[in-house]
């Protein structure tokens, strides 16, 4: 198994978990997703050190593409996806995947998981992330 | 900066028009342009092209602004394209208005252009593996989530988003340029394939191919040839701030384009008596109402339904039928906003007029960048 991209998802951090890989500013605290040299708000160099995110947060908003032309390659019709807030102050654009009509809606918890995108030329799995709906939201 | 007139411009008719090649629709839109000028090819002393799709992929290496130009006899001269996503040529007429404006030159191209059927992916599509590519981006989504959060923090419907559709169609039904000029209603708009939910078919522009064109020269270059100065009062251009947790359901970029517009311009909203409005989907056009000051945030699903913005009503918006009903191919978008401008302003609208405009004002946006918007043009014409 490998990570779509290693500079966005490291499948196993320090904790033996995977972690979206973000920035934290020793400074005023501000985290980043993606990693960032510089902090947009201190603007000083050296300020920002290597940050796991948490994985768990709500949606922000959503959409559910139901136009086939509209997807990408590897995409089934109907698919949701969408903004998902962080409690670090971080919002991630994502797939949302366990989701029915009455669970998929603005705030409902979600957290990231690990989903196969493709294999790679030599049989590898390139695995990327999602975030799954948990149970349902008042 | 000196004053800056609009002396003339021109579009051909937006539609799809898979046989005809990119080059062509620039170069009729730069003649039709020169002709409502009075002017000759040799006349223009610096051009910009506004256009997003054109590339390696089109079998435009570099250099299209003068491949297209080239065949119009226009050349010799500083030729720049600029990209600004949809607001590539609004971005274009604010760099014919500097030029000119600046004293440098007196008389600037500015033109647009795209040729969008047939042509593969959408525009501004996201692939690969980048966090778009992988979560699926698809480009109407980002609209769809801002209507989501509209919805859920203003109580706009989509019935009222519906109706920006069918206002746009009923005025773009007037305009022989537009690229559906036929009538819809609520239920057409609501009961068309859902794209991405919210928003259906018809809460969305369709794939457009066209070209539009201006020429901006002195106040004193413009009295050799007219005595109906329409001027351009403002061109101002604002990029993102780009907040990782921003409220989407404000474009903050808007607010901030809008504010340095009138106040270049020396007026406020109040004072419009039309805009032009960039609305790629009906909730963007509700959106941007609020955004660009025509009234409280919230309160442009209201706008929409309450006939506010249709003609006859006290500030129509898009007169010419919008993005909805004319039709977007992106590069041309922004400068064939300002024409309508300057045929309204010269009561040249024929059954779309709104009449005694005195001012007018164009607004587009452009690029999805981390959640916010890339770029965002004001341009405010005046008689």
């Amino acid at each position: 198994m490998v990570s779509f991209n290693p500079f966005l998802l490291t499948l196993q951090a320090e904790d033996g978990k995977p972690h979206l890989l973000g920035s934290r500013c020793g400074v005023c605290g501000k985290v980043y997703f993606p990693q960032q040299k510089l902090c947009l708000e201190c603007l000083e160099e050296g300020t920002l050190q290597g940050h796991l995110l948490t994985g768990q947060g709500i949606v922000y908003s959503f959409t559910v593409v139901e136009r086939e032309t509209l997807a990408p390659k590897g995409f089934q019709v109907p698919y949701a996806y969408g903004y998902i807030d962080l409690p670090e102050g971080v919002r991630v654009l994502s797939k949302i995947i366990g989701w029915n009509a009455a669970t998929l809606k603005i705030n409902a918890p979600v957290e990231m998981v690990l989903e196969e995108i493709r294999q790679n030329e030599v049989g590898e799995k390139i695995m990327g992330f999602r975030f799954r709906v948990i149970g349902s939201c008042g | 900066m000196r004053k800056v007139v609009a002396l003339g411009v021109g579009m051909t008719k937006f539609g799809k028009f898979p046989d005809l090649p990119v080059e062509q629709l620039g170069r009729d839109a730069v003649w039709a342009a020169m002709k409502d000028a009075g002017i000759r090819p040799k006349d223009v002393q610096v051009a910009y092209l506004g256009n997003l799709t054109e590339g390696r992929e089109t079998g435009h290496i570099s250099c299209v602004a003068q491949e297209i130009l080239r065949g119009i006899g226009v050349r010799g001269i500083p030729t720049t394209r600029v990209e600004n996503a949809c607001a590539s040529g609004s971005t274009a007429i604010r760099e014919a208005w500097l030029a000119v404006g600046s004293g440098l030159y007196d008389l600037a191209l500015a033109v647009g252009v795209e040729k969008l059927t047939g042509r593969g992916p959408a525009p501004l599509a996201r692939t690969g593996d980048t966090l778009e590519g992988i979560a699926g981006f698809a480009p109407p989504g980002m609209w769809a989530m801002r209507a989501r959060r509209h919805m859920e923090q203003y109580g706009t419907t989509v019935e009222q988003m519906a109706r920006v559709a069918v206002k746009n169609r009923r005025h773009g039904r007037l305009n022989p340029r537009a690229q559906y000029p036929k009538e819809v209603t609520v239920e057409e708009v609501r009961s068309s394939p859902m794209i991405c939910s919210p928003l259906t078919m018809l809460d969305s522009c369709p794939t457009t191919d066209g070209g539009a064109a201006a020429i901006l020269c002195s106040e004193e270059m413009a009295k050799r040839y007219t005595t109906r100065m329409i001027y351009v009062a403002a061109a101002a251009l604002q990029s993102g701030t780009y907040e990782s947790t921003r409220n989407i359901a404000v474009n903050e970029i808007e607010k901030r384009a809008s504010r340095q517009a009138y106040e270049w311009a020396g007026i406020g909203p109040e004072d419009l008596d039309f805009a032009e409005v960039h609305d790629c989907f009906t909730i963007a056009e509700i959106v941007r109402t609020e955004n660009l000051g025509f009234c409280k945030e919230g309160e442009g699903g209201r706008l929409a339904e309450e006939g506010v913005t249709a003609l006859g009503g006290k500030l129509p918006v898009n007169p010419s039928g919008g993005l909805l009903c004319k039709g977007h191919p992106i590069g041309a978008t922004g400068v064939a906003q300002v024409a309508e401008l300057v045929w309204q302003l010269r009561e040249e609208a024929g059954e779309r007029q709104v009449k005694g405009a005195k001012v007018g004002l164009a607004h587009c946006s452009g690029g999805f960048i981390a959640q916010d918007t890339g770029a965002s043009a004001v341009i405010i014409l005046k008689r």
